[in-house]
């Protein structure tokens, strides 16, 4: 794990007073990966706010919090073949340029950047895109994808949002979504 | 003098099972394992949470092309970066295929096999099984009937421990249960409806060796009730799935009997033609390649239904000069699988309000019922479904939005699906085999296997049909949004359910073992592996592997006690 993630996820649950209790740190802890492996600077700002922008910090740690570009970043550099790592060059390249028509987008406003990217994601989950950005508008799905798994493997993405338990310890095939509502009698 | 009482060649599934019940029965045995030594305390990975796991646990895209892309073409969801131990290096392990076909040889050299990675469903197979064969005329009558082979079926379950619930269906017998992983609503809506409208089918709940209600003998081998966390591809630390490292080789050992040595390959059976008996095995050591020899009054071969057929066939001699235990020319012939194709799936609206928790290793299972209860199906035998249920989650990022709404959103389950996938019977065919490269030799020297293996128009017509009533029963159970795409079925070995490579059967001329998993050749030489089955029926088959190999492994040890050994 990412010492900074660690750091992160303890000053939240000391903030909020949560009772989730945490694997045995000094178990859990990695030698930090140090810089950057893959993204070039421009390309690591560029996925950073990407990665703000999609799943930003509300009252849980956001993608940036739990360290998902510096995991892409391992990802491509680790993982990745070279033909894969071309076409992630390449994607962030075209992303970068569709995104910076007022200019450039990492340095545009927060809001001003959101707005940008929000009118490209709606393009890109458009029915019947038959646009000449079919293609980026999938390799930005698959991005999407990668980012939000990534965030939901976290260790503040698992815990805190996706509500993951390691050990359930039993099956309970049907509960109430919400908790306060009963059951159906039906369904007892 | 020999050193041992038996020799059991392999540890996985049956291995364990005859190196248990051989250890039990006071004999002195040597379990061979030709991989590396596991050790659950440091080599099961599955106390790793997800964000211990980088890179979403995937293998190198290039270290998959180089060392992993046959496992990982048939197995990708199983294959990972952290349990990759339990799999064999492709590049390591060749094997050659006929042209024009192709195989899925997916296994794992380990102490403890396949028994580690396996599916764990387990199902009995029935009487009109071992008379299936009799009946239609493909394959070579078994020599035993389903009377034959029950108790040994209770006695493996009792061990092993099997979580089911009875059903009294005669194409299905009730195992020796432990409490069932309960269906969910959406899965009991399905059942009503499926059996409302198709009478002769049934929808019950999955048959797994998982404990839920663990016995005495069971929590005395460390082992404890299934936790529901459905990652067990990893090992399970609570040894709450069997496996011959959770369960067996503890069972063997315990006794004081029983000596396991690793990374062991077998290269042959030694065959005395004065005595007319095995004396044991030649080994290579799979690091130093020292060769070592040993010896044992009987020999069980659990090398996998590949493996035992590759080394009976390498023990040739001037007795056997087409393979030791081969004078019915059948060793390697009639090499079957069990065959898949689509899986279907569809959205179960009306229960929105309802979720799981945990992560059961099973869901529900659809017995046969072509040629059972329906009887207008264009193709001989059948197939049963595997299937679940649960919530579709977003967490594929797959759908549009950005910012608090779209993290929301994330946290919240779709719809209900229901998704299930056949499993159908393959024909035993004596075209389909495993032989000896006559050219081609591994790193040790020995010959590589070489398959000729294809599925034939009756594996293609099941498939056909399982989609059409796979479709059917998603309308009848009020889905939407079904999917089940048209697709090929399964290469042959791609359910890893390899068996019959040295099938058993009554005469001499045309099996290769009788029914006590005997060779009619040698009297001392047992393979109660997959390799015995004459037919496949279309029940995942480890469970009758572990009830012949128990079956075997009692019925020698009173040969021996007799002196008939």
């Amino acid at each position: 794990m990412h010492p900074s993630r660690r750091i992160i996820l303890k000053q939240l649950l000391a903030g909020v007073g949560s009772t989730i209790a945490l694997p045995a740190i000094s178990a859990l802890a990695k030698p930090a990966v140090i810089g950057r492996q893959f993204y070039s600077s421009s390309e690591f700002d560029l996925v950073s706010r990407a990665c703000d922008l999609i799943i930003p910090t509300t009252h849980t740690p956001g993608a940036v919090e739990a360290c998902v570009p510096q995991y892409l970043d391992t990802l491509f550099a680790e993982w990745a073949d070279a033909e894969t790592q071309i076409q992630q060059h390449q994607f962030l390249a075209e992303f970068d340029l569709a995104l910076s028509s007022n200019g450039a987008f990492t340095k545009l406003s927060k809001q001003a950047a959101a707005e940008q990217l929000s009118r490209f994601d709606t393009q890109a989950y458009a029915n019947g895109d038959i646009t000449m950005h079919g293609a980026l508008h999938e390799s930005y799905q698959t991005f999407k994808s990668r980012l939000t798994s990534a965030y939901a493997l976290s260790e503040p993405g698992a815990l805190l949002e996706m509500d993951w338990h390691a050990e359930p310890g039993q099956w309970i095939p049907s509960l109430p979504l919400n908790p306060a509502q009963p059951l159906n009698p039906a369904h007892k | 003098m020999t050193e041992f009482d038996a020799i059991v060649v392999g540890s996985g599934m049956s291995g364990g099972f005859s190196a248990k019940e051989l250890a039990e029965r006071g004999l002195k045995v040597l379990v061979l394992e030709r991989g590396q030594n596991i050790d659950p305390k440091t080599d099961y990975v599955d106390l790793k949470p997800p964000w211990e796991k980088p890179n979403f646990d995937l293998i190198a895209e290039t270290e998959v092309d180089s060392d992993y892309p046959i496992q990982h073409r048939g197995v990708a969801h199983a294959v990972k970066e952290s349990n990759k131990h339990f799999w064999v290096k492709d590049s390591e392990h060749p094997y050659t295929t006929e042209p024009g076909t192709d195989y899925d040889w997916l296994r794992g050299y380990h102490l403890g096999g396949r028994s580690v990675t396996w599916a764990r469903q387990s199902y009995r197979l029935s009487a009109m099984d071992f008379e299936s064969n009799k009946r239609d005329g493909y394959g070579e009558d078994w020599p035993v009937r389903y009377d034959d082979i029950e108790k040994w079926y209770d006695h493996v379950e009792t061990f092993a421990g099997i979580s089911g619930a009875k059903e009294s269906l005669p194409q299905l017998p009730d195992s020796q249960f432990q409490p069932p992983f309960a269906m969910t609503d959406a899965e009991k809506s399905f059942k009503s409806k499926v059996e409302t409208t198709f009478p002769g089918r049934r929808v019950i709940n999955a048959r797994v060796a998982h404990l839920t209600a663990p016995t005495k003998e069971q929590i005395e081998l460390g082992r404890a009730p299934c936790q529901a966390r459905n990652i067990c591809a990893m090992g399970c630390s609570f040894k709450a799935y069997f496996s011959s490292l959770n369960a067996t080789l503890p069972a063997a050992t315990r006794t004081g009997n029983c000596t396991i040595k690793t990374d062991a390959i077998v290269s042959q059976v030694i065959y005395d033609p004065d005595t007319q008996r095995v004396t044991g095995v030649k080994v290579i050591d799979q690091h130093s390649r020292q060769r070592t020899t040993y010896t044992a009054k009987m020999v069980f071969l659990n090398a996998s239904a590949i493996g035992s057929a590759l080394i009976l066939m390498n023990s040739k001699s001037t007795s056997f000069p087409q393979g030791l235990a081969n004078t019915s020319g059948q060793l390697g012939h009639n090499l079957m699988d069990h065959v898949s194709s689509t899986w279907a799936m569809g959205t179960i609206s009306g229960f929105e309000h309802l979720k799981s928790f945990g992560r059961r290793p099973g869901g529900f299972y659809i017995p046969r019922y072509a040629n059972v209860t329906e009887n207008d199906k264009p193709f001989l035998r059948g197939f049963g479904f595997q299937g679940g249920s649960g919530r579709i989650n977003a967490l594929s990022g797959r759908s549009a939005g950005i910012g608090e709404d779209y993290k929301a959103r994330h946290k919240q389950p779709g719809p209900w699906y229901i998704r299930f996938g056949a499993f159908g019977e393959v024909l035993p065919n004596p075209d389909n085999r495993v032989s000896l490269n006559e050219t081609k030799t591994d790193k040790w020297g020995l010959p590589l296997a070489h398959f000729n293996c294809q599925m034939g128009k009756n594996e293609v017509d099941m498939m056909r049909e399982a989609r059409t009533d796979a479709i059917a029963m998603l309308k009848a159970a009020g889905c939407t949004n079904i999917v089940a795409d048209e697709r090929d079925v399964t290469l042959p070995g791609n359910r890893i359910h390899e068996m019959g490579s040295a099938r058993m059967g009554r005469d001499p001329a045309t099996s290769v073992l009788n029914g006590w998993c005997q060779s009619h050749d040698v009297s001392n030489l047992f393979v109660s592996d997959g390799s015995f089955m004459a037919s496949s029926g279309c029940q995942n088959p480890s469970l009758t592997y572990m009830a012949f190999a128990a079956r075997a492994a009692h019925y020698a040890a009173d040969q021996l006690a007799d002196g008939n050994i």
